[in-house]
Protein backbone atom coordinates (compact mmCIF):
# COMPACT_ATOMS: atom_id res chain seq x y z
CA UNK A 1 0.00 0.00 0.00
CA UNK A 2 1.30 3.42 -0.87
CA UNK A 3 -0.30 6.81 -0.30
CA UNK A 4 -1.75 8.93 -3.07
CA UNK A 5 0.73 11.43 -4.49
CA UNK A 6 1.19 14.64 -2.55
CA UNK A 7 3.29 17.77 -2.62
CA UNK A 8 6.10 17.31 -0.12
CA UNK A 9 7.65 20.09 1.94
CA UNK A 10 10.22 19.65 4.68
CA UNK A 11 10.89 23.16 5.99
CA UNK A 12 13.89 23.83 8.23
CA UNK A 13 12.12 26.20 10.62
CA UNK A 14 8.83 26.41 12.45
CA UNK A 15 8.06 29.77 10.85
CA UNK A 16 8.45 28.31 7.37
CA UNK A 17 6.23 25.38 8.30
CA UNK A 18 3.52 27.70 9.60
CA UNK A 19 3.73 29.86 6.47
CA UNK A 20 3.29 26.77 4.29
CA UNK A 21 0.40 25.58 6.44
CA UNK A 22 -1.24 28.99 6.17
CA UNK A 23 -0.81 28.88 2.39
CA UNK A 24 -2.31 25.42 1.89
CA UNK A 25 -5.06 25.64 4.53
CA UNK A 26 -7.39 22.64 4.32
CA UNK A 27 -5.23 21.09 1.58
CA UNK A 28 -2.16 20.92 3.81
CA UNK A 29 -1.41 18.51 6.60
CA UNK A 30 1.42 18.56 9.09
CA UNK A 31 3.35 15.32 9.55
CA UNK A 32 5.12 14.92 12.89
CA UNK A 33 6.05 11.28 13.61
CA UNK A 34 3.62 10.10 10.96
CA UNK A 35 2.65 7.00 12.92
CA UNK A 36 -1.09 7.69 12.59
CA UNK A 37 -1.15 9.93 9.53
CA UNK A 38 0.94 7.72 7.24
CA UNK A 39 -1.12 4.54 7.86
CA UNK A 40 -4.27 6.60 7.19
CA UNK A 41 -2.71 7.83 3.94
CA UNK A 42 -1.73 4.28 2.95
CA UNK A 43 -5.28 3.08 3.56
CA UNK A 44 -6.42 6.14 1.57
CA UNK A 45 -8.51 7.29 4.53
CA UNK A 46 -6.62 10.56 4.23
CA UNK A 47 -5.22 12.02 1.01
CA UNK A 48 -3.78 15.45 1.77
CA UNK A 49 -2.67 17.40 -1.30
CA UNK A 50 0.35 18.73 0.60
CA UNK A 51 2.41 17.27 3.41
CA UNK A 52 4.41 19.68 5.54
CA UNK A 53 6.91 17.36 7.18
CA UNK A 54 8.23 18.66 10.51
CA UNK A 55 11.13 16.19 10.69
CA UNK A 56 13.84 18.77 9.87
CA UNK A 57 12.84 21.40 12.42
CA UNK A 58 15.24 21.45 15.35
CA UNK A 59 14.58 22.47 18.93
CA UNK A 60 10.86 21.70 19.20
CA UNK A 61 11.44 18.50 21.16
CA UNK A 62 12.82 19.69 24.49
CA UNK A 63 11.40 18.82 27.92
CA UNK A 64 12.19 21.49 30.52
CA UNK A 65 10.93 22.75 33.85
CA UNK A 66 10.83 26.38 34.84
CA UNK A 67 9.05 27.83 37.90
CA UNK A 68 7.18 24.61 38.59
CA UNK A 69 5.89 24.30 35.06
CA UNK A 70 7.05 21.63 32.64
CA UNK A 71 7.21 22.62 28.99
CA UNK A 72 7.30 19.87 26.42
CA UNK A 73 8.08 20.62 22.79
CA UNK A 74 5.39 19.24 20.50
CA UNK A 75 7.90 17.15 18.53
CA UNK A 76 9.17 15.29 21.59
CA UNK A 77 8.72 11.58 20.89
CA UNK A 78 6.81 9.23 23.15
CA UNK A 79 10.13 7.52 23.76
CA UNK A 80 11.74 10.72 24.99
CA UNK A 81 8.82 11.31 27.37
CA UNK A 82 9.00 7.72 28.56
CA UNK A 83 12.73 8.03 29.22
CA UNK A 84 12.73 11.59 30.61
CA UNK A 85 14.22 11.71 34.10
CA UNK A 86 12.53 15.09 34.59
CA UNK A 87 9.09 13.65 33.86
CA UNK A 88 9.75 10.52 35.91
CA UNK A 89 10.36 12.65 38.98
CA UNK A 90 8.17 15.71 38.29
CA UNK A 91 5.23 14.40 36.23
CA UNK A 92 5.46 10.61 36.30
CA UNK A 93 1.90 10.07 35.10
CA UNK A 94 2.87 11.51 31.72
CA UNK A 95 5.98 9.31 31.44
CA UNK A 96 3.86 6.27 32.23
CA UNK A 97 1.17 7.23 29.72
CA UNK A 98 3.87 7.62 27.05
CA UNK A 99 5.39 4.23 27.83
CA UNK A 100 2.32 2.25 26.83
CA UNK A 101 1.58 3.95 23.52
CA UNK A 102 1.77 1.56 20.56
CA UNK A 103 5.03 -0.35 20.61
CA UNK A 104 8.71 0.55 20.84
CA UNK A 105 9.03 1.29 17.12
CA UNK A 106 5.99 3.56 17.12
CA UNK A 107 7.20 5.35 20.26
CA UNK A 108 10.55 6.04 18.59
CA UNK A 109 8.82 8.19 15.96
CA UNK A 110 5.43 9.25 17.29
CA UNK A 111 5.26 12.64 19.03
CA UNK A 112 3.13 14.12 21.78
CA UNK A 113 2.08 17.05 19.62
CA UNK A 114 1.09 14.75 16.79
CA UNK A 115 -0.93 12.55 19.12
CA UNK A 116 -2.71 15.57 20.61
CA UNK A 117 -3.58 17.05 17.23
CA UNK A 118 -4.73 13.67 15.89
CA UNK A 119 -7.19 13.46 18.85
CA UNK A 120 -7.99 9.78 18.71
CA UNK A 121 -10.56 9.34 21.51
CA UNK A 122 -8.82 6.14 22.65
CA UNK A 123 -5.32 7.64 22.81
CA UNK A 124 -3.31 7.61 26.02
CA UNK A 125 -2.44 11.26 26.56
CA UNK A 126 -5.81 13.00 26.35
CA UNK A 127 -7.36 11.94 29.70
CA UNK A 128 -4.01 12.49 31.43
CA UNK A 129 -3.60 15.98 30.00
CA UNK A 130 -7.14 16.97 30.93
CA UNK A 131 -6.61 15.63 34.47
CA UNK A 132 -3.36 17.60 34.72
CA UNK A 133 -5.05 20.80 33.54
CA UNK A 134 -2.50 20.98 30.73
CA UNK A 135 -2.33 23.94 28.39
CA UNK A 136 -1.35 23.76 24.76
CA UNK A 137 0.55 26.51 22.98
CA UNK A 138 -0.96 26.82 19.52
CA UNK A 139 0.75 28.81 16.78
CA UNK A 140 -0.03 29.98 13.29
CA UNK A 141 1.77 32.42 11.01
CA UNK A 142 -0.50 35.09 12.52
CA UNK A 143 0.39 34.52 16.14
CA UNK A 144 0.08 32.39 19.21
CA UNK A 145 -2.63 31.41 21.66
CA UNK A 146 -2.89 29.07 24.61
CA UNK A 147 -5.72 26.53 24.80
CA UNK A 148 -6.62 24.50 27.88
CA UNK A 149 -6.68 20.74 27.29
CA UNK A 150 -10.28 20.64 28.52
CA UNK A 151 -11.29 23.10 25.75
CA UNK A 152 -9.10 21.54 23.04
CA UNK A 153 -10.83 18.25 22.32
CA UNK A 154 -14.07 18.85 20.41
CA UNK A 155 -15.09 15.49 18.94
CA UNK A 156 -13.65 12.27 17.52
CA UNK A 157 -10.51 13.40 15.61
CA UNK A 158 -11.72 17.01 15.92
CA UNK A 159 -9.91 19.69 17.93
CA UNK A 160 -9.94 23.43 18.50
CA UNK A 161 -7.08 23.76 15.96
CA UNK A 162 -7.76 25.86 12.90
CA UNK A 163 -6.34 24.56 9.59
CA UNK A 164 -3.47 27.06 9.80
CA UNK A 165 -2.51 26.20 13.38
CA UNK A 166 -0.09 23.83 15.02
CA UNK A 167 0.37 22.71 18.63
CA UNK A 168 3.95 23.74 19.43
CA UNK A 169 4.23 23.18 23.17
CA UNK A 170 2.50 21.35 26.02
CA UNK A 171 2.58 22.89 29.50
CA UNK A 172 1.78 21.02 32.69
CA UNK A 173 2.36 21.81 36.35
CA UNK A 174 5.06 19.70 37.95
CA UNK A 175 4.25 17.75 41.08
CA UNK A 176 6.10 15.64 43.61
CA UNK A 177 5.38 12.73 45.88
CA UNK A 178 2.53 14.59 47.56
CA UNK A 179 0.28 13.60 44.65
CA UNK A 180 -1.10 10.10 44.19
CA UNK A 181 -1.43 9.29 40.51
CA UNK A 182 -2.19 6.58 38.01
CA UNK A 183 -2.69 6.14 34.31
CA UNK A 184 -4.07 2.81 33.23
CA UNK A 185 -5.88 1.42 30.26
CA UNK A 186 -7.88 -1.65 29.61
CA UNK A 187 -6.94 -3.08 26.24
CA UNK A 188 -6.90 -6.49 24.63
CA UNK A 189 -3.12 -6.47 24.29
CA UNK A 190 -0.47 -4.15 25.70
CA UNK A 191 0.10 -2.29 22.43
CA UNK A 192 -3.56 -1.74 21.61
CA UNK A 193 -5.59 1.41 21.96
CA UNK A 194 -7.60 1.70 25.17
CA UNK A 195 -11.10 0.27 25.51
CA UNK A 196 -11.22 2.34 28.68
CA UNK A 197 -8.43 4.73 29.71
CA UNK A 198 -8.19 6.25 33.19
CA UNK A 199 -6.15 9.13 34.57
CA UNK A 200 -6.22 9.80 38.31
CA UNK A 201 -4.53 12.53 40.39
CA UNK A 202 -5.21 12.71 44.14
CA UNK A 203 -4.13 15.26 46.70
CA UNK A 204 -4.62 14.90 50.45
CA UNK A 205 -3.87 16.63 53.73
CA UNK A 206 -1.49 15.30 56.39
CA UNK A 207 -4.17 12.92 57.68
CA UNK A 208 -4.66 11.43 54.17
CA UNK A 209 -8.04 13.09 53.79
CA UNK A 210 -8.59 13.85 50.10
CA UNK A 211 -8.45 17.56 49.27
CA UNK A 212 -8.56 17.30 45.49
CA UNK A 213 -9.37 14.55 43.04
CA UNK A 214 -9.03 14.58 39.27
CA UNK A 215 -10.48 11.52 37.54
CA UNK A 216 -10.74 11.59 33.75
CA UNK A 217 -11.66 8.76 31.39
CA UNK A 218 -10.61 8.24 27.79
CA UNK A 219 -12.08 6.00 25.06
CA UNK A 220 -15.59 6.12 26.53
CA UNK A 221 -16.75 9.19 24.60
CA UNK A 222 -15.59 11.26 21.60
CA UNK A 223 -13.55 13.42 24.02
CA UNK A 224 -12.00 12.84 27.47
CA UNK A 225 -14.64 12.90 30.21
CA UNK A 226 -14.16 14.15 33.76
CA UNK A 227 -15.91 11.89 36.29
CA UNK A 228 -17.26 14.65 38.49
CA UNK A 229 -19.38 12.30 40.58
CA UNK A 230 -16.32 10.22 41.46
CA UNK A 231 -14.31 13.33 42.30
CA UNK A 232 -17.03 14.70 44.58
CA UNK A 233 -17.34 11.33 46.30
CA UNK A 234 -13.63 11.37 47.14
CA UNK A 235 -13.03 14.90 48.38
CA UNK A 236 -13.27 15.15 52.16
CA UNK A 237 -12.94 11.41 52.65
CA UNK A 238 -9.93 9.55 54.07
CA UNK A 239 -8.18 7.88 51.13
CA UNK A 240 -8.74 4.19 51.76
CA UNK A 241 -9.56 1.34 49.44
CA UNK A 242 -13.11 1.39 50.81
CA UNK A 243 -13.39 5.04 49.76
CA UNK A 244 -11.95 4.14 46.34
CA UNK A 245 -14.50 1.38 45.86
CA UNK A 246 -17.38 3.60 46.95
CA UNK A 247 -16.31 6.49 44.71
CA UNK A 248 -15.62 4.20 41.72
CA UNK A 249 -19.16 2.84 41.94
CA UNK A 250 -20.41 6.32 41.01
CA UNK A 251 -18.66 6.08 37.60
CA UNK A 252 -21.23 6.80 34.95
CA UNK A 253 -20.75 6.90 31.21
CA UNK A 254 -22.76 9.14 28.93
CA UNK A 255 -24.91 8.29 25.93
CA UNK A 256 -22.03 8.86 23.49
CA UNK A 257 -20.11 5.81 24.68
CA UNK A 258 -18.73 4.18 21.54
CA UNK A 259 -19.36 0.61 20.42
CA UNK A 260 -16.98 -1.22 18.14
CA UNK A 261 -15.89 -4.78 17.36
CA UNK A 262 -13.72 -4.90 20.48
CA UNK A 263 -16.15 -3.54 23.05
CA UNK A 264 -19.72 -2.35 22.89
CA UNK A 265 -21.02 0.51 25.01
CA UNK A 266 -22.61 -1.81 27.57
CA UNK A 267 -19.29 -3.61 28.09
CA UNK A 268 -17.43 -0.32 28.53
CA UNK A 269 -20.06 0.83 31.06
CA UNK A 270 -19.60 -2.44 32.94
CA UNK A 271 -15.78 -2.33 33.11
CA UNK A 272 -15.29 1.42 33.56
CA UNK A 273 -16.06 1.41 37.32
CA UNK A 274 -13.64 -1.48 37.77
CA UNK A 275 -10.91 0.42 35.89
CA UNK A 276 -11.60 3.52 38.01
CA UNK A 277 -11.44 1.54 41.27
CA UNK A 278 -8.13 -0.08 40.34
CA UNK A 279 -6.65 3.25 39.27
CA UNK A 280 -7.80 4.94 42.47
CA UNK A 281 -6.26 2.14 44.54
CA UNK A 282 -2.97 2.43 42.67
CA UNK A 283 -2.96 6.21 43.20
CA UNK A 284 -3.73 5.82 46.90
CA UNK A 285 -0.96 3.23 47.27
CA UNK A 286 1.53 5.59 45.66
CA UNK A 287 0.42 8.38 47.96
CA UNK A 288 0.69 6.34 51.15
CA UNK A 289 4.06 4.96 50.03
CA UNK A 290 5.42 8.54 50.11
CA UNK A 291 5.29 8.50 53.91
CA UNK A 292 7.48 5.43 54.17
CA UNK B 1 8.52 16.79 -7.04
CA UNK B 2 10.90 13.86 -6.83
CA UNK B 3 13.96 14.16 -4.67
CA UNK B 4 17.56 13.06 -4.61
CA UNK B 5 18.25 11.49 -1.27
CA UNK B 6 21.59 10.91 0.30
CA UNK B 7 21.76 8.38 3.10
CA UNK B 8 24.22 6.15 4.87
CA UNK B 9 22.88 2.60 4.79
CA UNK B 10 24.79 -0.10 6.65
CA UNK B 11 27.75 2.26 6.84
CA UNK B 12 27.83 2.88 3.10
CA UNK B 13 26.98 6.21 1.51
CA UNK B 14 24.16 6.02 -0.97
CA UNK B 15 22.85 8.64 -3.36
CA UNK B 16 19.57 7.84 -5.03
CA UNK B 17 17.98 10.15 -7.55
CA UNK B 18 14.38 10.60 -8.49
CA UNK B 19 12.74 9.33 -5.32
CA UNK B 20 9.02 9.97 -5.17
CA UNK B 21 8.02 11.58 -1.82
CA UNK B 22 5.35 8.92 -1.27
CA UNK B 23 7.85 6.08 -1.55
CA UNK B 24 8.08 4.20 1.74
CA UNK B 25 11.44 3.49 3.30
CA UNK B 26 10.91 -0.27 3.09
CA UNK B 27 10.41 -0.09 -0.71
CA UNK B 28 13.40 2.20 -1.02
CA UNK B 29 15.57 -0.33 0.79
CA UNK B 30 14.23 -3.36 -1.06
CA UNK B 31 13.59 -2.04 -4.56
CA UNK B 32 16.20 0.69 -4.92
CA UNK B 33 19.06 -0.63 -2.79
CA UNK B 34 18.19 -4.32 -3.26
CA UNK B 35 18.44 -4.93 0.47
CA UNK B 36 15.73 -7.56 0.58
CA UNK B 37 16.51 -8.75 4.10
CA UNK B 38 13.97 -6.20 5.31
CA UNK B 39 10.58 -7.83 4.80
CA UNK B 40 7.12 -6.48 4.13
CA UNK B 41 4.64 -8.25 6.37
CA UNK B 42 1.37 -6.57 7.27
CA UNK B 43 2.26 -3.25 5.62
CA UNK B 44 0.19 -1.52 8.30
CA UNK B 45 2.50 -0.79 11.27
CA UNK B 46 1.50 -3.90 13.18
CA UNK B 47 3.79 -6.85 12.52
CA UNK B 48 7.27 -5.33 12.71
CA UNK B 49 8.75 -7.49 9.90
CA UNK B 50 10.04 -4.30 8.22
CA UNK B 51 11.86 -3.02 11.33
CA UNK B 52 15.18 -1.27 10.65
CA UNK B 53 17.35 1.06 12.69
CA UNK B 54 16.96 4.74 11.82
CA UNK B 55 19.81 6.65 13.48
CA UNK B 56 20.13 3.66 15.79
CA UNK B 57 16.47 3.49 16.80
CA UNK B 58 14.09 0.77 15.68
CA UNK B 59 11.34 1.98 13.34
CA UNK B 60 8.82 0.27 11.10
CA UNK B 61 10.08 1.12 7.63
CA UNK B 62 6.61 0.65 6.10
CA UNK B 63 5.59 3.72 8.12
CA UNK B 64 8.42 6.10 7.24
CA UNK B 65 8.71 8.10 4.04
CA UNK B 66 12.00 7.32 2.28
CA UNK B 67 12.67 11.04 1.77
CA UNK B 68 12.93 11.34 5.56
CA UNK B 69 16.07 9.24 5.48
CA UNK B 70 17.94 12.00 3.63
CA UNK B 71 20.91 12.92 5.78
CA UNK B 72 20.33 10.02 8.16
CA UNK B 73 21.72 6.58 8.87
CA UNK B 74 19.81 3.37 8.31
CA UNK B 75 20.87 -0.10 9.42
CA UNK B 76 19.22 -3.22 8.05
CA UNK B 77 19.82 -6.84 8.97
CA UNK B 78 22.44 -6.99 6.18
CA UNK B 79 24.51 -4.47 8.12
CA UNK B 80 24.86 -6.43 11.34
CA UNK B 81 27.50 -9.06 10.56
CA UNK B 82 31.06 -7.74 10.81
CA UNK B 83 33.97 -9.24 8.88
CA UNK B 84 31.95 -12.33 8.04
CA UNK B 85 30.99 -12.94 11.65
CA UNK B 86 27.37 -12.93 12.68
CA UNK B 87 26.13 -10.35 15.17
CA UNK B 88 25.39 -11.99 18.56
CA UNK B 89 21.67 -11.52 17.92
CA UNK B 90 21.91 -13.35 14.61
CA UNK B 91 23.98 -16.05 16.26
CA UNK B 92 21.50 -16.20 19.13
CA UNK B 93 18.55 -16.79 16.82
CA UNK B 94 20.53 -19.58 15.15
CA UNK B 95 21.80 -21.08 18.39
CA UNK B 96 18.45 -21.04 20.20
CA UNK B 97 16.38 -21.87 17.10
CA UNK B 98 14.52 -18.58 17.41
CA UNK B 99 12.75 -19.03 14.09
CA UNK B 100 10.85 -21.45 11.94
CA UNK B 101 9.84 -19.89 8.63
CA UNK B 102 12.15 -16.93 9.26
CA UNK B 103 9.94 -14.27 7.74
CA UNK B 104 9.69 -12.19 10.90
CA UNK B 105 13.30 -12.79 11.95
CA UNK B 106 15.08 -9.72 10.50
CA UNK B 107 12.48 -7.46 12.11
CA UNK B 108 12.84 -9.21 15.46
CA UNK B 109 16.61 -8.95 15.30
CA UNK B 110 16.54 -5.22 14.51
CA UNK B 111 13.96 -4.52 17.23
CA UNK B 112 16.08 -6.53 19.67
CA UNK B 113 19.14 -4.45 18.68
CA UNK B 114 17.34 -1.33 19.88
CA UNK B 115 16.09 -3.12 23.00
CA UNK B 116 19.58 -4.30 24.00
CA UNK B 117 21.11 -0.90 23.28
CA UNK B 118 18.67 0.62 25.80
CA UNK B 119 18.74 -2.25 28.25
CA UNK B 120 21.74 -4.61 27.91
CA UNK B 121 20.45 -7.06 30.54
CA UNK B 122 16.67 -7.27 30.12
CA UNK B 123 14.49 -9.64 32.12
CA UNK B 124 12.25 -12.08 30.27
CA UNK B 125 9.30 -9.75 30.90
CA UNK B 126 11.25 -6.76 29.57
CA UNK B 127 12.12 -8.69 26.42
CA UNK B 128 8.49 -9.69 25.89
CA UNK B 129 7.32 -6.09 26.39
CA UNK B 130 10.20 -4.66 24.36
CA UNK B 131 9.35 -6.84 21.37
CA UNK B 132 5.60 -6.29 21.52
CA UNK B 133 5.78 -4.52 18.17
CA UNK B 134 6.84 -7.69 16.38
CA UNK B 135 4.67 -10.66 15.51
CA UNK B 136 5.79 -14.25 14.91
CA UNK B 137 3.18 -16.75 13.76
CA UNK B 138 5.40 -19.85 14.04
CA UNK B 139 7.37 -20.05 17.23
CA UNK B 140 5.15 -19.04 20.11
CA UNK B 141 7.97 -16.63 21.01
CA UNK B 142 9.71 -18.87 23.56
CA UNK B 143 12.83 -19.42 21.52
CA UNK B 144 12.89 -15.82 20.39
CA UNK B 145 13.11 -14.77 24.04
CA UNK B 146 15.90 -17.30 24.57
CA UNK B 147 17.74 -16.02 21.50
CA UNK B 148 17.68 -12.45 22.85
CA UNK B 149 18.83 -13.68 26.27
CA UNK B 150 21.65 -15.61 24.57
CA UNK B 151 22.69 -12.48 22.68
CA UNK B 152 22.53 -10.32 25.82
CA UNK B 153 24.75 -12.77 27.71
CA UNK B 154 27.25 -12.98 24.86
CA UNK B 155 27.31 -9.24 24.28
CA UNK B 156 27.99 -8.80 28.00
CA UNK B 157 30.97 -11.10 27.76
CA UNK B 158 32.22 -9.09 24.82
CA UNK B 159 32.11 -12.05 22.47
CA UNK B 160 30.81 -11.62 18.99
CA UNK B 161 32.16 -14.67 17.23
CA UNK B 162 29.95 -17.43 18.52
CA UNK B 163 29.32 -19.36 15.36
Amino acid sequence: MIPRSFGYHDPATLDEALTLLGEYGEDGKLMAGGQSLLPMMKFRLASPAHIVDLCRIPGVDTIEESNGEIRIGALATHRSLEDSQLLKSRCPILAKAASSIGDAQVRNLGTIGGAIAHADPAANYSPVLVALGARFVVRSAQGERVVAAADFYKDTFVTALRPSEMVTEIRVLAFGREVGWEHAKLSRRASDFALVGVAVLLRADAADVCTQADVVLGAVAPVPVRMQGVEVALVGKPLTSAAAAQAASVTKLGDKTPSDVHADAAYRAEVAPVCVRRALEAAINRMTARNK
Amino acid sequence: MNRTIQTRVNGRKSIEENVEPRMLLVHFLRDRLRLTGTHVGCDSTNCGACTVLFDGKAVKSCTVLAVRAHGHEVTTVEGLAQNGKLHPLQAGFQHEHGLQCGYCTPGFIMAACDLLSRNPAPTEQEIRLGLEGNLCRCTGYHNIIKAVQWAAANLAEGKSDHV
